[in-house]
């Protein structure tokens, strides 16, 4: 089967799951690249070293800025000459609705945010989470081409091959932008605790820190919360490798370690995060309630009896002020490839 | 100003969800209105209080569609209406988008079209874009911070990279995450309006459309499999050693 | 006595006194009637002897503050019969030579002698106290909200008053010893006027006489003054209190609350945002207040630094009542009588009412404001949220769906009433021991209790949903309405013989409020069923021998709201522990007195408002400060409220279910 692979990136940075994409396609045939942008050199050069075997370029200034209706169109115009028998998005914010304007277009379907596939002759077949993943459902479309979005970290990476390239063919860009894009901001304050993808939350157990050096001149209450303080510090730093937020029980709030904005629970914030960890927080149903929905939840604690570890799908009995660092640097280490 | 909130009727999120017969199941589980369209309505009604207007709130389905039209009247939405046909049964993502396009054209001067980033059941948060590229309209999707001055719209996206800040003329379809912020509880004298309101049908003869041929094929469902959550404790001779093995665990469950 | 002047003078004075209290009992009529509904009647008749028995013994006021109530009675009893001697004097004033004769005459004037002095001593007694010692229980914080008007014009009212009393029974008591003084011999009958007629004993007859005149006209006169005084006085109360224990509503429990028709499409107003949205009751507490900080002084909230005082809600009420002729254009109610943190501050524990020595009922009041900010103006607490619509979507303020409801007995044989239809006993047990760690202990302590001693039982599992408790507390009728109706026709069907509930929360709506539904249901707290079960010898616990732990932990009972205060249930938790050999030591605060665990009311599941200390952490410290190592509880409220305070505080206490201790004691 011919594939053509929407290669998602921002500035020229491609996102992993466009790789990842890739991987798939090639398990099918040949692999067209496409990269819509501007100042997409070195991209292109990853592309052919991550297996695409040619790229179709659409470069121009008015393309430095994704538009979603600037970049369906000039996919919609790619096709206008040439055919593929699938597309690939990787589901991002962009692949997705790219692959879903592209459906309209192409008078054809899409499947959506798939986590494994097989092909039999030319007919793909793929299972896609749907009920926030409590059920998985088979699809497949008879119509073509076929479109299908791929789940981030779903599929493995393809290890590049140095040096290795292939053809790049220039195609127009396509017209009919409906946007303009003014500029980009990050999210002021780091990621809101109800949007985060992952939460690190932090209970009374993070004053418990014994061998932090404690500044002088501090009473008993203020000791404990500079020490607690100190925790929560360390556990932003796991949140910010991860791309989280943190936040708090309500025993932490109430001591005075943390603001009410950050607590979790019944009377703090409802969260769905798909990754919670619970770090020195004991699970009092109230806390519970608030995070209960998460889709995988990490508990760090020193009691074994703590009830937080009949939610959680890991759990360490230990002391989270030597787990967390080390988790971060785990982390790091496994995030930066 | 004219506004239309796109809303769902999904089963509660705390619902355990099952596969029986061929068909996920929910039990007595209530149903309600799609989370994320509580975000949709917010966002209506505060463009509504910024800018003055209507909202009208809009849903395809049977009558389970009431009830996130109720949900929507509730907070404040000022009508409702329901999208209805038997020839419906099933209609997927993208059959809506086209549904919903051709209402939007049928109701005629809609300035903004609001829709929650996706449906909880289904999952696929296509159809907002889908709708928009059917209209012409731009497709703002994922947008956290909405402003219009006049037909001039200008909105904060919510990027895996930050946010991209974008402006459109109206008229155009946004879909909602929730930094728009928190939706409004329905206070319990909007609950009795909205059981009083008359919700008005629309079919697909009165819409004027034929019934959307589907085009994925749902071959079958499975639950996923579900380990029991029973607690894996992960262990090692030091911090370091545990860690890494935590930490592959925790990739290994793809939800990074 | 009289000359003929006086006497056309005081029928004028007279004449012109009955008008004006006339004008005076009228507009207080009028006011009371614009409230909703009507006495009844009969409910007096019913309780007439009642009522007049504790208001001769002053019972309720009794009940707090001993010497002030002592005092008090002192100056009752004295005006009770200074009635009669007030009727005698003005007999005597218009006919010349009007005594009463022989022994009866003495007794009286015996009687009337000690109660003016009884009356003064009190007086003077009250006038140390608020004027010079200025307690701090006779007022309300500044941060209460109080009537401007209030803080001077108790002050006022208590002095005008005070004087009023002394004078009036001063010169009475004073024309009497003139009376002896000019009759030349002393009236043993008559001792403490006796001493004071000493005094006059040199005066001239003339001056004697018009001294008589002048004490008649001081006393009798003043009365006059004083009664049209009386509508804009606390003083009132004389005749409100009485009315109010003759006519206050029947109701099933302190805090069973009204019954409001959600299916009515004809209400317009919910709960109470105006004084003319209140009862007529709630108007004549108003009446019946006689300020004297009680209900603030055992109010929970109060005691932990809210803003919150019952008593200055119907202070506020009846200063704002003072300036008016009819309710119509009054202010809402969270503008002058109460702000809305202090009425989100209530825990309904239900000790205002209980203590008030007249009969009012404050926390009906905040409980109706609460119905009206949140089904008509949709203020209030935002962390309710959750609890609303944990109850509205599975039916259980956690939110916690039922599915999982019988997570609690696992691994234990509890029979649902799919597999055994006919219990002898349906065990409603309640979404707290159900749902919440800690009090599922509780749980499943008491089905080890019923299955070791055989009973016939089941639970309604799956289908067991929340009573609604939390939601009518916090003012949500609709979603109660919703509870309550689908719960009633479930029990209907099943027509348990008895119920049985592990909360007293449930105990009370089960009990008290889903008759108003339909229900009528015989409950019981476990505490009494386990009394049951060890009196029939179903249940056997290992009695105390020497070989017991050397030093058996030292246990004190906490007496829930709902259980103690509200349905009277005391004796029963107290056997058991006795029965389950626990030594126990009683907080200063027990039994009706107990003090709130700071669940209630919904405050549950909100952050408490401002205040100075955690209701609960109170709590705890009276158990350490008794020394108490183990708090024995009856309630998965109190128990999940004085858990995490005693945590808090270092975890030197204890807190246990009585139905752990008896699990831990069953001789097997």
């Amino acid at each position: 089967m011919n594939t053509l692979v929407y290669i998602d990136h921002f500035k020229g940075e491609a996102l992993p799951a466009s790789w990842e994409a890739v991987g798939v396609a090639k398990t099918l045939g040949t692999v067209t690249g496409l990269v819509i942008g501007s100042g997409l050199e070195a991209l292109t050069k990853s592309a052919f070293e991550y297996g695409v075997d040619e790229i179709l370029v659409a470069e121009d200034a008015a393309l430095t800025d994704y538009r979603a209706e600037l970049y369906a169109s000039t996919l919609k115009q790619a096709f206008s000459e040439r055919n593929w028998d699938v597309l690939f998005f990787p589901t991002t914010s962009r692949g997705r609705e790219l692959a879903a304007m592209a459906a309209i277009d192409l008078n054809t379907g899409v499947l959506v945010d798939v986590v494994a596939l097989e092909a039999s002759g030319e007919r793909i077949t793929a299972i896609r989470p749907t009920y926030s993943g409590k059920v998985l459902a088979k699809v497949t479309s008879s119509l073509k081409p076929q479109i299908v979005t791929l789940r981030g970290r779903a599929f493995p990476k393809p290890s590049p091959q140095p040096g290795k390239s292939g053809t790049v063919t220039k195609i127009a860009a396509g017209s009919g932008a409906l946007t303009e894009v003014e500029g980009y901001s990050t999210a002021e304050g780091g990621v809101s605790l109800t949007d985060a993808n992952v939460i690190v939350s932090g209970g009374r157990g993070l004053a418990e820190n014994q061998s932090a050096q404690l500044p002088a001149g501090l009473d008993a209450k203020q000791g404990e919360i500079w020490r607690a303080q100190h925790g929560f510090t360390m556990l932003k730093e796991m949140a910010d490798v991860l791309g989280g937020a943190v936040g708090a029980s309500r025993a932490a709030v109430d001591a005075g370690y943390v603001p009410y904005a950050m607590q979790v629970g019944q009377t703090g914030k409802l969260v769905s995060p798909n990754i919670y960890f619970a770090c020195g927080i004991s699970g009092a149903i109230q806390h519970l309630a608030g995070m209960r929905s998460s889709k995988l939840i990490v508990a760090i604690n020193k009691d074994p009896d703590a009830p937080i570890f009949k939610l959680a799908r890991f759990g360490v009995v230990g002391d989270l002020f030597q787990i967390i660092p080390a988790l971060t640097i785990a982390f790091k280490q496994r995030l930066a490839k | 100003m004219k506004l239309v909130a796109c809303v769902k009727t999904t089963p509660d999120t705390t619902a355990t969800v099952k596969v029986e017969n061929g068909k996920p199941t929910w039990g007595e589980a209530p149903l309600v209105i799609n989370p994320w369209d509580e975000y949709t309505v917010e966002a209506a009604l505060q463009l509504k209080e910024a800018n003055g207007g209507t909202v009208t709130a809009i849903s395809v389905g049977g009558e389970e569609a009431r009830i996130a039209l109720k949900h929507a009247l509730a907070m404040g939405a000022d009508e409702a209406l329901l999208i209805s046909d038997p020839a419906l049964k099933p209609v997927d993502p993208q059959g809506i988008a086209l549904i919903l396009a051709a209402v939007l054209q049928k109701l005629g001067g809609v300035d903004l079209a609001f829709f929650g980033r996706q449906a909880i059941d289904d999952d696929s948060g296509t159809t907002p874009a889908q709708a928009a590229r059917l209209l012409g309209w731009p497709a703002l999707t994922l947008v956290s911070v909405i402003k219009v001055d006049g037909s001039n719209l200008r909105v904060e996206r919510a990027i895996e990279e930050g946010r991209q800040i974008v402006t459109a003329r109206l008229p155009a379809v946004i879909s909602l995450v929730k930094d728009i912020g928190e939706p409004r509880y329905p206070s319990f004298m909007g609950i009795r309006r909205a059981s009083k309101i008359e919700i008005p049908t629309w079919s697909l003869t009165q819409i004027g459309i034929p019934a959307p041929a589907s085009v994925v094929e749902y071959l079958s469902v499975m639950d996923a499999p579900v380990r029991e959550v029973v607690c894996e404790l992960v262990t090692g001779a030091n911090p370091q050693e545990i860690a890494e093995h935590l930490a592959d665990k925790i990739l290994g469950e793809k939800l990074l | 006595m009289l000359t003929l002047p006086e006497k056309i003078i005081f029928i004028l004075a007279a004449l012109a006194t009955l008008a004006a209290v006339f004008f005076a009992i009228r507009r207080l009529v009028r006011i009371i009637s614009a409230g909703h509904g009507h006495p009844d009647w009969k409910l007096a008749r019913k309780r007439l002897v009642n009522v007049l028995g504790r208001m001769a013994t002053f019972q309720p006021v009794f009940r707090l503050r001993f010497w002030p109530s002592l005092f008090h009675g002192l100056v009752g009893w004295g005006f009770i019969f200074y009635v009669l001697v007030n009727l005698v004097e003005v007999a005597q004033g218009f006919l010349p030579g009007f005594v009463i004769p022989g022994a009866v005459g003495d007794v009286y004037r015996f009687l009337a002698d000690l109660s003016s002095v009884a009356v003064l001593a009190g007086v003077v007694f009250f006038i140390i106290r608020r004027f010079i010692f200025r307690p701090s229980n006779l007022s309300t914080r500044q941060t209460t909200l109080l009537s401007p008007k209030a803080r001077f014009g108790i002050w006022r009212d208590s002095a005008i008053v005070a004087t009023f009393i002394i004078l009036h029974v001063g010169a009475r008591f004073t024309g009497q010893s003139l009376a002896i003084a000019a009759a030349g011999k002393p009236d043993r009958w008559q001792p403490f006027a006796n001493t004071l007629a000493a005094l006059f004993a040199g005066m001239s007859p003339q001056a004697l006489a018009i001294g008589e005149h002048v004490a008649f006209w001081l006393a009798i006169g003043l009365v006059m003054l004083f009664m049209p005084y009386f509508a804009y006085s606390k003083h009132v109360h004389l005749f409100f209190a009485p009315l109010n224990f003759l006519l206050k509503p029947e109701r099933r429990s302190i805090g069973e609350l009204s019954y409001i028709n959600l299916d009515d499409n004809s209400i317009q107003q919910f709960g109470a945002a105006k004084l003319q949205d209140l009862g007529w009751e709630q108007l004549m507490d108003a009446y019946s207040c006689i300020m004297c900080f009680r209900c603030q002084e055992a109010c929970p909230a109060y005691a932990t630094g809210k803003v919150l005082s019952p008593a200055a809600l119907e202070i506020n009420k009846r200063y704002f009542l003072n300036t008016v002729h009819s309710l119509n254009d009054s202010p809402a109610l969270t503008e002058f009588a109460i702000p809305a943190e202090a009425v989100w501050a209530c825990t309904s524990c239900g000790a205002c009412i209980d203590i008030c020595p007249v009969g009012n009922e404050p926390m009906r009041d905040i409980l109706d404001i609460r119905r009206n900010l949140v089904l008509m103006e949709n203020t209030f607490p935002k962390q309710l949220e959750s609890a609303f619509r944990g109850m509205e979507r599975a039916a259980n303020p956690w939110g916690i769906p039922p599915n999982e409801r019988m997570k609690w007995a696992e691994g234990l044989k509890v029979p649902t009433i799919e597999h055994n239809p006919e219990p002898d006993v349906l065990w409603w047990v309640g979404c707290a021991p159900a749902t919440d760690a800690r009090a599922q202990k509780t749980a499943r302590a008491f089905a080890n209790i019923l299955n070791t001693a055989g009973v016939n039982y089941a639970v309604l599992g799956q289908n067991e949903q929340c009573t609604g408790d939390s939601a009518r507390r916090a003012g949500r009728e609709d979603i109660f309405f919703g509870l309550a109706t689908a719960n009633v026709e479930l029990l209907n069907e099943i027509k348990p013989k008895r119920i049985v509930t592990t909360c007293p929360h449930c105990l009370h709506t089960l009990k008290n409020e889903y008759p108003a539904f339909g229900g009528n249901y015989e409950v019981i707290h476990h505490t009494q069923f386990i009394n049951e079960l060890i009196d029939s010898g179903k249940l056997h616990l290992k009695p105390q021998t020497q070989s017991d732990e050397n030093h058996p932990p030292s246990v004190t009972y906490h007496d829930p709201c709902y259980l103690g205060r509200q349905n009277g249930i005391y004796a029963d938790p107290r056997l058991v522990l006795k029965n389950a050999c626990s030594e126990l030591v009683e907080m200063p605060r027990h039994a009706d007195k107990s003090f709130c665990c700071g669940a209630g009311g919904s405050q549950m599941w909100k952050e408490e408002e401002h205040g100075t200390a955690r209701v609960s952490e109170a709590r705890v410290a009276e158990a350490r400060a008794c020394g108490a190592e183990m708090m024995a509880v009856a309630c998965p409220f109190c128990m999940i409220m004085l858990t995490d305070a005693a945590k808090a505080d270092g975890e030197d206490v204890k807190v246990v279910d009585v139905a752990e201790i008896v699990a831990s004691r069953i001789l097997d």
